[in-house]
């Protein structure tokens, strides 16, 4: 079995792969790559399925591969050598992705093979990846690598739409305008279960809190506070704050992929009929 | 179109009320079920269907009109040994109005089912048949609360399954059990879960 040897590790780094839809019954976020394009794009330039495992990493990432291995941070393709590579996340992104070809060939938990934070599960040993590890890669790809023609990455600057949530009658017009009027920021303590925006807090009705209701990734909770929150990968199944808004499924990338402090402007598109 | 009381939930999910008699469980089994659904999840009111944003099923309709043929699935039954001495037992058997004692007795004799999970992994909210033992959630949520606390919150038992932050009142300890690992979680909505009493 070949093996990747991790030397050094600055900022959290785990591995992902497309998430492990099916178990929120269970309790268990669908979880997967904060920005699943890169990732997909990462693993499409080393010929992998765009689902493979890879690695999420939010600062910079020190390896030793074998020789020859194909890999590509965020669909940029390179070829490892006997030297240590040092691989770093790409300017005014928070996060990176590595793929590796044939994927990392970690084990399979609740149909997916990325790493559970929350129930210490999944990827390398339930936890974020530390100097020592060494991960198995799978067998080499057999796709044929291909430029990401069809792929369309996200960037940083992106147009972030959202949709009206199921509860933004219950928000009151006050909130849903501030929402759409302000220019936000993303808070410092963004993480996978979700991602705060900062600015004018919104004003709520007095009743919107509700009992626990099912929540979905994307969805932007407004909780007491009225600073939102977009759910991330591994958010609470379920939540008692009103979900004033959804973010479209192709804009969610380029947020999660935002730095602290960056702006988001949020545009609306109209309620799906 | 989607049926009365459903709305869509960005464009990869809906949400909608849950039948009141419907067994815990058992609609959001049912929907899981069909080609493709990626995963439908209930809570006590509601339930939610997941799919891919670019083909919504066409079937909901068909499927909310089956419910009434849904079953409970065979009752499992867990037995979970319980050590009443949490933190906030007394505050809870306090403003319960209750001596320790008999709260103790009271809260262990109930009958439990599992209402549904939520908020992490293996986190089951159980409803217990005693309507008295009933408690608003502390005003300061605790910054760690240990995995295997037996709590209280609002109508709601539950059992943490891992250390984390959280505001319930804590009753206990529950004794050599794991609520979550690798094969998923221990209690599914629908089970039964009666507590036997170890003394400290």
């Amino acid at each position: 079995m070949r093996r990747l040897h991790v030397e050094q590790v600055l900022g959290p780094a785990w591995v992902q792969d497309l998430g492990r839809p099916g178990s929120m019954a269970m309790g268990v976020p669908w979880g997967g790559a904060l920005v699943p394009e890169l990732l997909m794009a990462a693993n499409v330039a080393v010929g992998n399925p765009p689902h493979a495992a890879g690695i999420e990493f939010f600062g910079q990432l020190g390896l030793r591969l074998p020789p020859g291995l194909s890999f590509a941070v965020d669909g940029q393709r390179h070829v490892a050598t006997d030297a240590p590579i040092t691989l770093r996340v790409a300017p005014r992104q928070r996060v990176s992705y590595a793929a590796f070809a044939g994927g990392l060939d970690v084990d399979i938990v609740l149909g997916g093979r990325g790493t559970l934070l929350a129930a210490g599960l999944g990827g390398w040993q339930g936890r974020p990846l530390a100097k020592e590890d060494h991960l198995p890669v799978g067998a080499a790809a057999r796709l044929p690598t291909t430029d990401q023609g069809r792929l369309k990455l996200p960037a940083v600057d992106d147009p972030i739409w959202i949709r009206p949530g199921p509860d933004r009658a219950r928000c009151g017009d006050a909130a849903w305008c501030g929402l759409l009027e302000q220019v936000w920021a993303i808070d410092a303590a963004a993480d996978r279960t979700g991602t705060r925006l900062n600015g004018q807090a919104l004003m709520l009705p007095e009743h919107a809190q509700a009992a626990s209701q099912p929540m979905v990734r994307g969805g932007i909770q407004l909780p007491p506070s009225g600073l939102p929150i977009v759910l991330g990968p591994d958010h609470p199944v379920t939540g008692g704050y009103p979900l004033i808004a959804v973010v479209h499924h192709q804009s969610l990338g380029s947020l999660q992929m935002r730095q602290p402090q960056a702006t988001v402007k949020l545009m609306p598109l109209p309620e799906r009929a | 179109m989607l049926p009365e009381g459903w709305a869509w939930m960005g464009d990869g999910a809906w949400r909608g009320p849950r039948p009141a008699d419907s067994p815990p469980g058992a609609l959001s089994a049912r929907l899981r079920s069909h080609p493709g659904v990626w995963d439908a999840l209930e809570t006590e009111h509601a339930v939610a269907v997941y799919f891919d944003p670019q083909h919504p099923p066409a079937q909901l309709e068909d499927w909310l009109s089956s419910q009434a043929t849904d079953t409970p699935s065979a009752a499992r039954e867990h037995r979970l040994r319980v050590c009443y001495d949490g933190p906030d037992l007394e505050a809870v058997s306090q403003a319960l109005k209750l001596p320790v004692q008999e709260f103790i007795g009271r809260h262990s004799q109930a009958v439990y089912q599992v209402a549904m999970l939520g908020f992490m992994p293996g986190f089951a909210y159980l409803r217990g048949d005693d309507p008295d033992l009933v408690l608003p959630r502390r005003e300061n949520p605790r910054p760690r609360i240990p995995a295997g606390s037996l709590a209280l919150g609002g109508p709601y038992t539950a059992i943490y399954p891992w250390d984390s932050p959280g505001g319930w009142h804590l009753l206990g300890r529950v004794l050599d059990v794991t609520l979550f690992d690798a094969a998923g979680a221990l209690l599914r909505a629908g089970d039964r879960i009666r507590f036997e009493v170890v003394t400290p």
